[in-house]
């Protein structure tokens, strides 16, 4: 729209400007001196701005979004009626896509475009818009404390006359401009700095620093969460079918089983059982032992020995059962029964050296040994370990969501005290 | 759910894909990972018995 020739002459200062929105502009500013006029009716009392601020992008810069190229035709500074924080905002223009908003605070940045059809006439404080949820961020009246460049509407007088409705639903907002009964729906998307600036082709240094994080800024932006959820459940389908036939497939074969009694016990200090075949590559065996203590404890040293490579497997078990009857009730505490597990053994022809150490109440404990047996605490960990980045991010988003939710009067994070 | 929407979580998928593969490998060689039972390895020169005292099987 640069390049037109339809102009106007400031009746303040005399300057000539150059009106690019042609009959379109209903408002404007003057290129020299400020003067904010209604075009077609003079309005001598406002005049001019007590406030003044500078656009980061300058009225008249072109830049594309969603590869729609706008042009900025005016800038406005808004202040809140009853917080008095201020915002700014650009109106920008595409000859074919009508109007829309840059909007920003903080260094924070909402692209804003009208819609023709909004959500409900009466909106709630939360309801679902195009697949999103949304909730009632703020409620407000403001005023522009500041203008500047070529408006469509007199931007003036209709934010002082409007109530605004912002319902958030990250990335997205949708606002609801309300004024007799006239409504205007808009809806928003989240946009980086970075975005903004490669959007006008100027460096972001130019744009305000960002502070914080924006209130329709997304928790991550790389992924959605749903498709977290899709991803982590689709995993865990695979690891409970892994165990699943991990559990089926696991052969549980007993190898040995045999009782010895300490009578059995001559010169040597430790028994021998018989030899055994263990099969199907290297797999786990686990060892039951079993004594029938009272009252005691029973503890041995056990060696697993390849009788081909001549490699042994020491490890040692200890077991303990102690029970009783006190105050009226009985008690007791471990077991007559213990469990140990040797992970990776080879397959070969075996036998076991046991060196017990034997009590006086007891004189026999058995033992029964089991090839290929399944494992649930690989599959616990693994649970652990794939839960930690969802868990991580579900908590972190609680975290974030509930400070993002803390500078509004309508949190769903708000505790009563 | 689209392949590019798992873009955004290609490490989370790569670090996945890789603790399963451990898992599986572990699984099948009846590797438990938190195992309470404490083993020592020795290996018998003699292809007996490897401690000093004596054993003739």
């Amino acid at each position: 729209m640069s390049g037109s020739n339809y102009t106007i002459t400031c009746l303040n200062c005399g300057t000539v400007n150059t009106v690019r929105g042609k009959a379109m502009t209903l408002a404007m500013t003057c290129s020299s001196c400020q003067y904010y006029v209604r075009l077609g009716k003079w309005n001598t009392d406002r005049n001019i701005f007590g406030y003044k601020d500078e656009p980061a992008i300058p009225i008249g810069a072109k830049g594309k979004f969603d590869g729609v190229v706008y042009e900025v035709m005016g800038f406005v500074v808004k202040q809140e009626s009853k917080y008095h924080y201020k915002w700014r905002e650009y109106l920008l223009f595409n000859p074919m896509h009508g109007y829309a908003f840059l909007s920003e605070y903080s260094g924070n940045w909402n692209f804003v475009w009208p819609v023709e059809v909004g959500p409900k006439d009466n909106p709630d404080m939360e309801f679902y818009y195009e697949e999103s949820f949304y909730r009632l961020y703020q409620k407000y009246r403001a005023d522009v404390i500041y203008a500047r460049g070529e408006f469509f509407f007199d931007v003036v007088d209709l934010t002082a006359s409007t109530t605004n409705h912002e319902y958030i639903a990250p990335p997205y907002m949708t606002t609801l401009e309300k004024n007799g009964d006239s409504l205007l729906w808009c809806k928003g998307e989240y946009c980086s700095p970075q975005e903004v600036a490669q959007a006008f082709n100027i460096p972001v240094s130019r744009l305000p620093k960002k502070e914080g994080r924006g209130y329709t800024q997304p928790v991550v932006t790389s992924f959605k969460e749903g498709t977290l959820i899709k991803a982590s459940l689709a995993i865990l389908l695979v690891i409970i079918a892994l165990q699943f036939y991990f559990n089926s497939s696991a052969k549980e074969e007993v190898v040995f089983s045999g009782t010895f009694n300490q009578s059995e016990l001559k010169d040597q200090k430790f028994f021998v059982s018989s030899s055994f075949d263990l099969k199907g590559g290297t797999k786990s065996v686990a060892m039951d032992i079993y004594a029938p203590l009272v009252n005691d404890w029973f503890y041995a040293d056990f060696a697993l020995i390849n009788e081909t490579t001549g490699t042994e497997y020491n490890f040692s078990k200890d077991i303990e059962y102690y029970s009783g009857y006190e105050d009226g009730e009985s008690w007791s505490e471990g077991s007559t029964r213990g469990e140990a597990f040797l992970s990776e053994i080879p397959e070969g022809r075996y036998h076991i050296n046991i060196y017990p150490e034997f009590s006086v109440s007891y004189q026999s404990f058995s033992i029964r040994v089991v090839r290929d047996v399944s494992s649930l605490s690989n599959f616990i960990v693994i649970l652990v370990l794939l839960a930690i980045f969802p868990a991580v991010f579900f908590i972190r988003k609680y975290m974030l969501e509930a400070k993002r939710w803390e500078d509004s009067d309508y949190s769903p994070y708000a505790t009563e005290e | 759910m689209r392949w590019d929407e798992l873009k955004g979580l290609k490490y989370y998928l790569g670090f996945s894909a890789v603790v399963i593969g451990f898992y599986i490998y572990s699984n099948m060689i009846g590797w438990r990972w938190l195992n309470a039972t404490k083993t020592t390895h020795e290996k018998s020169a003699t292809r007996g018995h490897a401690r000093g005292y004596f054993y003739h099987k």
